[in-house]
């Protein structure tokens, strides 16, 4: 049985804030790949993922993210940005490649100018 | 030289995992590893016994995984065993981050991740017991 994940969620600009709380691993990536899609489902085409309250992610957390990017991407203008990440996470995204296909910034307001 | 080894089971099941994340943070860090080390060995172990769980056990909860700790003063290593398909690492390539993109998945992206954060990483295979040996030596 798939894990439980808390996601806060805020709108800053007309774009939608998702902030993951804790972690994410193999046992609630389902969840939170769940929660992303309904957003994109309902039309939400311009996102940005907020690192502030993520203390762990591996690489099937990645992979959600990835795909998301990807399904805004295809949408007609859209982006999936990432924000607020910590210097071990940030590492991460960097020696996977994942930075050089995601736009990673410090802060949502950066993130908003990410064109 | 001594070493000290300190041991966790749990059952095949991704909800475990938080448990042996727990389980490294508390050893690693009575090690005196330094924190960034101690948060790479806890993804490199998170990754390894999630591709345990996902793979060499086809996703059953059924079976066992098996992690020690061992500490000495040169090294902390982490030894995984399981008893599931055994991981063909000759087979294996690195993965393509932007080729995956566009193929929508990131599946070896864990084990890229892994000897990308580790100092040595081993796989060995005796009968039908796999085990990967994962090692961060101490810098002075």
């Amino acid at each position: 049985m798939a894990s439980k994940i808390e996601v806060q969620e805020n709108q800053l600009e007309g774009v939608l804030v998702l902030v993951p709380v804790g972690r994410i691993d193999s046992s609630n990536a389902p969840a939170f790949e769940k929660l992303i899609n309904n957003h994109i489902d309902d039309g939400e085409t311009n996102i940005i993922v907020d690192f502030g309250r993520l203390s762990f992610i591996s690489s099937s957390g990645m992979r959600v993210l990835l795909i998301a990017a990807k399904s805004v991407r295809g949408s007609q203008g859209g982006k999936l940005v990432l924000c607020g990440m910590r210097d071990s996470i940030r590492e991460i995204f960097s020696i996977s490649g994942f930075d050089a296909i995601i736009p990673v910034v410090n802060t949502r307001a950066d993130a908003l100018n990410v064109k | 030289m001594t070493a000290t080894i300190h041991t966790l089971a749990i059952p095949s099941a991704t909800r475990y995992l938080k448990d042996v994340r727990r389980f490294i943070l508390r050893h690693a860090r009575k090690a005196q590893l330094p924190d960034d080390a101690i948060e790479a060995l806890q993804l490199a172990v998170d990754e390894a016994c999630t591709n345990i769980i996902e793979h060499a056990y086809g996703g059953s909860t059924k079976h066992k995984v098996d992690i020690a700790i061992i500490v000495d003063p040169t090294r902390v290593m982490v030894r995984i065993r399981d008893r599931g398909q055994p991981f063909d690492q000759q087979s294996y390539i690195a993965p393509n981050v932007v080729a995956l993109t566009r193929q929508g998945q990131a599946g070896g992206l864990g084990v890229h991740i892994i000897r990308k954060l580790m100092d040595q990483v081993e796989y060995l295979s005796e009968g039908r017991t796999n085990e990967i040996r994962l090692t961060k030596y101490r810098t002075h």
